[in-house]
């Protein structure tokens, strides 16, 4: 399977800020891939060097097998995107704006595009400025699907939006997966990602803190609880990376990732540890340990430094 | 087929539909030679990935659970049924080991257990009669 | 480049611009049909399309300039201000062809409104061009001023997100330049080299940057914050609000003033640069200007009408208005702040402009004084010091209401022009016919439109109650003045009780069967057949002589007769004096004549003729007769200049063979009956009005002499009834004037030691503004009217001429029985042949006898030394 979308070493500034420091992925061909991170993570600004919407100060990057800095419309034609902070021209009505746009794509844009208006119960001849919120959405989400893109890029598309809407939009999203074409997507509705996605990403500040098969993460990943019998007593060693730790009185509460069965019975066995609950982890926990590392919330010198802030290990994202 | 999943949940999607699907061929919901859904229409309509369907489903067929029939997709294999009712039991009888397990490790005395199962058992069968009494009649079905 | 993706874009950029290129068409219109409407109808003397031509098409090719600096200016900063600029670029779309479209719409607009405009221009001027040397003029300013337009428009809307900005940024870029450039230029050469130098530089950075404006107009955008951080200075990023209840409406003043510093801090700057530019041309320190001074004071005098219809527009942008009304501030407040503000920036820079212009004046030593009457008191001026004042306020009412209506502030300054000067010209109007304090209620309602529509603009109400709301104060001053205005009109002269005759008396009448006899006997004498005489004069006739016609010996018995006994007191006298000349009018003969008269005044001429033939041929008795019966004639149809002329060199018909003394003295005393005691003066005043009365009545007459100004047929259909009642009012007013006059003057004749005579000296001359009026709306009066003043005078000369007269034949008597010799004074004559000394009846100085030596012809002169008035 070829990769649909490539970033090597991508790194960009804005004066003296970093946005993006030597970030690598890749996005595999039918794949839904979630870029998360919190707002101003750099999100945004990797998916438009993606398209040639910006210029990345080192590295390069690929979609579709063409460079982003040179093949930019051509990408663009290609792909379907739907971008964070865009309006509609509010005076257009809804098959206007079909058919202004329709003239940047190849044959057959304006067919789908209507048949996607009327999937979405979306009136045509009304203006945009008309519109709600979601029914703008929707527009926006059809003008992007008209072509019938073998990749989508979504960045924030359900943000402010119902419960409904949202759904409308997880649906399209899922699928275009089914069909064997490519989502990628930026959102920080973490239920959502968890349902659709089966790649993650994790940027924060900048940086590449994770990228992996989202199933894989999740079942790498356990949240533990261990009562133990005393406070003085130091902890055992963890024989995995732990992303978060957090103390409460004889409580310890871990988010551990490469720990096996076997290693967690062998822990339930240790003198000072009484008792091993396990508790399911969801996506939001990694997420949350993630962007919490360097924080570990364990009370001041009770504890020998047995907690570190590992290091981020990006795996490949090949399946 | 109504089937519901929970992305949060502590099993993952794919094998909360796996269950599901062994539930509901068991509960006679789905008989042998049913059809089920697409991969497609199935993530479609629970919002998740169809790579998770398609593994559930492929789990199901090395199972044999499924069948892929040309032309028409995944049915329900003939031996399914039987198959899936052997396991919800092995699964009732797996939850019921561990229930019992957690009840011994929060020092619960065996009799305190056996009352409490007698307890519950009257609750969920109100109609049958005094189980203690009872011998089994069948063994071969409890133990299968 | 694609023809599909142009195709879009360009569709898109029409849907953009297209209401603001309606709107210039509008503005232009308003704006030609005000200058045509000021030189045609509201001048003394109308102007000839000739003249206001280069006017016309000077305020098309503005409007054009001005368009090109609106689309240019709007085109890229709107696409960040709707924020629309993210879904353009989500389409695979190369900033190549979003810069053609966007860059070729805006010039191909540009060159499709020049000819509209113009052709507007050429239909108002009915047809008249320019001369070829305003012609090239006209097309080099206008090459300059749109490429100027064009070129700063799109460099500022390349940088800035808001439109609006970018507009007044650009509009204070090329008021700079073409100030600057041409402080230093004289007219005679323009400094084209140097305005294309400018043009190729700014359009050669405009690619530069349009080819980034996908990527780096935020790079170009930080450049500008120099001039960002200068005009935020204005609002004082150090007012913080306050918490105090007085002090929450200061910090909503505060706020404004931050909000809307850009364009604030910018008009500001267009009016600093214009007024130090006015500064140094006015203290000499810069040479004198170029025509440019005309396109920048015009630019100042829209800005006058943009800068108020920017009020709200900081309010209005992205329906800024919801976070007032979401933090609980009432209308009432948020109105009077953005007034506060705006306001007191507009009287600033008012008085700054005002200062500008007015400050010449005490350089040149020409008094303030001076200034003053020249704008607010000089009567016979259309006050152009009122029209000034009423377009200042005029213009901030009219922005204050559009700019709280519409929520695209470009549409707003256009739309608000637009209102301005239609309403200006309307105020004009009213100004100049019912006087300039009702006026100022067209502005007030405004502003109170304004005020009430604030509630609703803050609760987005946009039902028929709320629009009804707003209408009903902004329209109520205009339905209000033109109800009143003819009412006013009519009042404007005092009411005076009817002197007795109306047309329709006069149309329920018959005629009397004595009149029509007596007229009768006039026409058959008027059909009697005429000789033709040679006479010796130089004439049309190549080999040099005249011929005449005369009357028949037979004619000229009839007529002496007919005169005989005439004018005495006639038919007339109980008010059906007219039925006769009515019935003269309408026999063959008098329809032959356009006129009652001109029968009689063709019959009169060939009695001159006929007169001057006896003369000619020795025969004097009958030329006196001749004469005295043509002055009756006249007189009897109420002509004191017909009576007049034949009483000129009566020594002419006194000379000759068979001329007696006796003869003489019958013909004094036959003259003796004219005297205006013993005749019905007041007849000749009469006849011209119920002549002219009935002109009145009659529509086609009414219009006929107003078809030079279109305007005035359009408005006085609407008016006519109550402008004729006014008419005919002022006439009957300025009749009754003239009779008393008259009366006087007769009762003095009578009696010259009357001491009340000095009153009648002054005939007061008939009032200027009822001739003003009368040039304006010329109805049918309009020969009449002033001729009635005119007619006392005559009368009055007729009196002198009459008493001279008599004088002469007094001294021809006394010469034929003096041989020849002169008497030594006229005193000789009195009781000979003068019943009383002759007093010139209008001075009060006797007459004397001047001798004239016999080298300059030996002849006499009979004069009491004064200069006879003669009426206009």
């Amino acid at each position: 399977m070829t990769d649909v979308v490539r970033l090597d070493n991508v790194t960009k500034r804005f004066g003296r800020q970093t946005a993006l420091r030597r970030v690598s992925f890749a996005v595999p061909e039918g794949a839904v891939f979630a870029l998360l991170g919190e707002n101003g993570a750099g999100k945004t600004t990797a998916i438009r060097i993606l398209l040639g919407l910006a210029d990345a100060d080192e590295g390069k990057t690929e979609v579709l097998a063409l460079p982003s800095a040179t093949a930019g419309t051509e990408i663009r034609r290609r792909v379907g995107y739907v971008p964070e902070e865009s309006d509609l021209y509010d005076w257009m009505r809804v098959d206007e704006i079909g058919w202004f746009a329709a003239g940047f794509y190849p044959e057959g844009y304006f067919d789908r595009y209507q048949k996607l208006i009327d999937a979405f119960h979306v009136p045509r001849d009304r203006k945009i400025s008309a519109l709600s919120k979601g029914m703008r959405a929707k527009v926006r989400l059809a003008i992007a699907l008209g072509h019938d893109p073998e990749l989508l890029i979504l960045d924030e598309p359900t943000s402010g939006l119902d419960a409904i809407v949202r759904r409308e939009f997880l649906e399209s999203m899922v699928d275009r997966a089914a069909t064997g074409r490519t989502v990628l997507l930026s959102s920080h509705q973490i239920h959502e990602v968890e349902r659709v996605a089966d790649h993650v990403a994790i940027i924060r500040e900048g940086e590449l803190i994770a990228v992996e098969r989202l199933d894989a993460m999740k079942e790498d990943t356990r949240r533990l609880t261990l009562t133990v019998k005393d406070l003085t007593t130091p902890l055992p060693e963890f024989s995995g990376r732990v992303l978060r730790m957090v103390e409460r009185g004889r409580q310890v509460d871990v988010v551990i990732r490469g720990m096996s069965d076997a290693e967690v019975a062998v822990l339930a066995e240790h003198p000072v540890v009484e008792a091993v609950e396990q508790h399911p982890v969801s996506l939001e926990e990694i997420f949350v340990a993630y962007m919490q590392r360097n924080g570990t919330g364990s009370p001041a010198g009770k504890r020998a430094e047995s907690v570190t802030a590992p290091v981020a290990e990006p795996q490949g994202g090949t399946p | 087929m109504l089937l519901h999943v929970d992305p949060a949940g502590d099993l993952p999607i794919y094998e909360q539909i796996v269950r599901q699907v062994k539930f509901a061929i068991a509960a006679g919901a789905l008989a042998a030679g049913d059809m089920i859904s697409s991969v497609r229409e199935l993530a479609k309509e629970l919002a998740i990935n169809p790579n998770t369907v398609i593994r559930a489903y492929r789990q199901l067929q090395d199972e044999e659970i499924l069948q892929s029939r040309r032309g028409t997709g995944l049915v329900v294999g003939p031996a399914a049924p039987e198959t899936c009712r052997r396991q919800r039991i092995d699964m009732i009888r797996a939850r019921l080991g561990q229930v019992l397990a957690e009840a011994r490790q929060s020092g619960l005395h065996d009799g305190h257990v056996g009352r409490l199962i007698r307890e519950q058992l009257a609750i969920a069968f109100p109609d049958a009669e005094d189980d203690a009494s009872q011998t089994p009649t069948q063994p071969e079905e409890i133990s299968s | 480049m694609n023809a599909t993706i142009l195709r879009r874009l360009v569709w898109k950029e029409y849907r953009t611009t297209v209401a603001l290129w309606l709107a210039m068409v509008g503005l232009c219109f308003f704006l030609q049909l005000a200058v045509v409407t000021q030189s045609r109808v509201f001048l003394p003397t109308p102007m000839s399309p000739e003249d206001f031509a280069p006017g016309l098409y000077g305020i098309a090719l503005f409007v054009t300039a001005l368009y090109a600096l609106a689309c240019s200016g709007m085109q890229y900063a709107l696409e960040h201000e709707n924020k629309t600029f993210g879904l353009l670029r989500s389409l695979p779309l190369s900033v190549r062809e979003v810069a053609v479209a966007k860059t070729g719409w805006a010039i191909l607009t540009t060159a499709a409104l020049a000819p509209v405009l113009g052709g507007m221009a050429f239909l108002f001027t009915g047809g008249a061009g320019l001369s070829a040397s305003d012609a090239r003029h006209a097309s080099v300013a206008f090459g300059i001023a749109v490429s100027q337009g064009l070129a700063w428009g799109t460099f500022f809307s390349l940088l800035s997100s808001r439109p609006m900005v970018a507009i007044l940024r650009a509009g204070a870029a090329v008021t700079v330049c073409l100030v600057t450039v041409s402080a230093y230029f004289d007219h005679t050469r323009y400094p084209i080299p140097l305005f294309l130098l400018i043009f190729a530089v700014v359009a050669a950075v405009d690619v530069w940057l349009a080819l980034r404006w996908f990527e780096h107009w935020k790079v170009g955008r930080k450049r500008l914050q120099i001039v960002e951080t200068l005009s935020d200075g204005l609002g004082g990023s150090w007012a913080m609000p306050f918490r105090s209840r007085r002090g929450e409406f200061v910090g909503l003043c505060l706020h404004h003033m931050r909000q809307s510093s850009a364009i604030l801090g910018l008009c500001a700057l267009i009016v600093l640069v214009w007024f130090v530019g006015r500064l140094l041309v006015v203290t000499e320190v810069l040479p004198k200007w170029s025509e440019w001074y005309g396109f920048a004071a015009l630019s100042i005098m829209l800005g006058a009408i943009v800068y108020p219809s920017l009020a709200f527009h900081a309010d209005q942008r992205q329906r800024g208005y919801r976070f007032l009304s979401h933090h609980g501030v009432t209308p009432r407040k948020a109105w009077w702040s953005r007034q506060l503000v705006w306001g007191t920036f507009y009287l600033l820079l008012t008085g700054l402009l005002l200062l500008s212009l007015v400050m010449g004046a005490p350089l040149r030593g020409v008094s303030l004084e001076e200034v003053w009457n020249e704008l607010f008191t000089r009567p016979d001026e259309r006050q152009g010091g009122f029209t000034f004042i009423v377009f200042w306020v005029l213009a901030y009412a009219c922005g204050a209401l559009v700019s709280i209506l519409l929520r695209s502030g470009i549409l707003a300054v256009a739309l608000g022009a637009t209102l301005t000067v239609v309403l200006l010209s309307l105020c004009s109007f009213f100004g100049w016919y019912i006087g300039w304090a009702p006026v100022w209620l067209i502005p007030l309602g405004l502003l109170v439109a304004s005020r009430l529509h604030a509630a609703d603009w803050l609760a987005e109400r946009r039902n028929w109650r709320s629009r009804l709301r707003w209408i009903t104060p902004a329209v109520a001053p205009l339905v209000f003045l033109l109800a009143v205005t003819p009412y006013l009109r009519i009042h404007q002269i005092p009411y005076v009780s009817d002197p007795g005759f109306s047309p329709s008396r006069l149309e329920s009448q018959t005629y009397s069967p004595e009149g029509v006899a007596r007229l009768a006997e006039l026409v058959a004498i008027a059909g009697l057949p005429r000789e033709t005489i040679v006479v010796d004069e130089p004439g049309d006739d190549p080999e040099g002589k005249k011929t005449e016609q005369i009357l028949s010996d037979n004619a000229v018995k009839r007529l002496v007769a007919f005169t005989a006994d005439w004018p005495k007191p006639s038919p007339c006298h109980e008010g059906r004096w007219m039925d006769s000349w009515a019935y003269l009018a309408e026999t063959p003969a008098g329809r032959l004549h356009p006129g009652p008269f001109s029968l009689v005044v063709d019959l009169i001429r060939s009695f001159g003729n006929t007169m001057r033939h006896y003369e000619a041929t020795g025969r004097p008795r009958e030329a006196l007769d001749c004469r005295i019966a043509i002055s009756r004639l006249g007189m009897g149809m109420g002509s004191p200049d017909f009576g007049q002329n034949p009483l000129a060199n009566v020594r002419r018909s006194a000379r000759g063979p068979g001329m007696t003394p006796e003869l003489l003295k019958e013909a004094i005393s036959r003259l003796d009956e004219l005297a205006p005691d013993r005749l019905d003066y007041a007849m000749g005043l009469k006849l011209w009005y119920l002549v002219t009365h009935r002109d009145i009545a009659d529509d086609d007459y009414f219009f006929m002499d107003i078809g030079e100004r279109p305007t005035a047929r359009v408005l006085l259909p609407i008016l006519y009834p109550w402008e004729r009642t006014r008419g005919l009012r002022r006439l009957r007013y300025e009749l009754r004037q003239a009779l008393d006059r008259l009366e006087l003057f007769a009762d003095s004749c009578a009696d010259p030691n009357t001491p009340s005579l000095d009153l009648v000296w002054d005939f007061p001359p008939v009032d200027t503004r009822f001739n003003d009026w009368f040039e304006q709306f010329l109805l049918g009066t309009g020969v009449s009217a002033p001729l009635l003043n005119r007619e006392v005078l005559a009368i009055r000369e007729f009196e002198v001429a009459r008493r001279r007269a008599q004088a002469e034949l007094a001294v021809e008597a006394w010469r034929l029985e003096h041989d020849g010799k002169l008497p030594e004074s006229l005193d000789q004559l009195v009781g000979v042949y003068l019943k009383r000394r002759p007093v010139n009846p209008v001075t009060k100085r006797p007459f004397r006898l001047e001798p004239i030596p016999a080298e300059l012809g030996g002849e006499y002169m009979i004069t009491s030394q004064e200069t006879v008035v003669r009426s206009k």
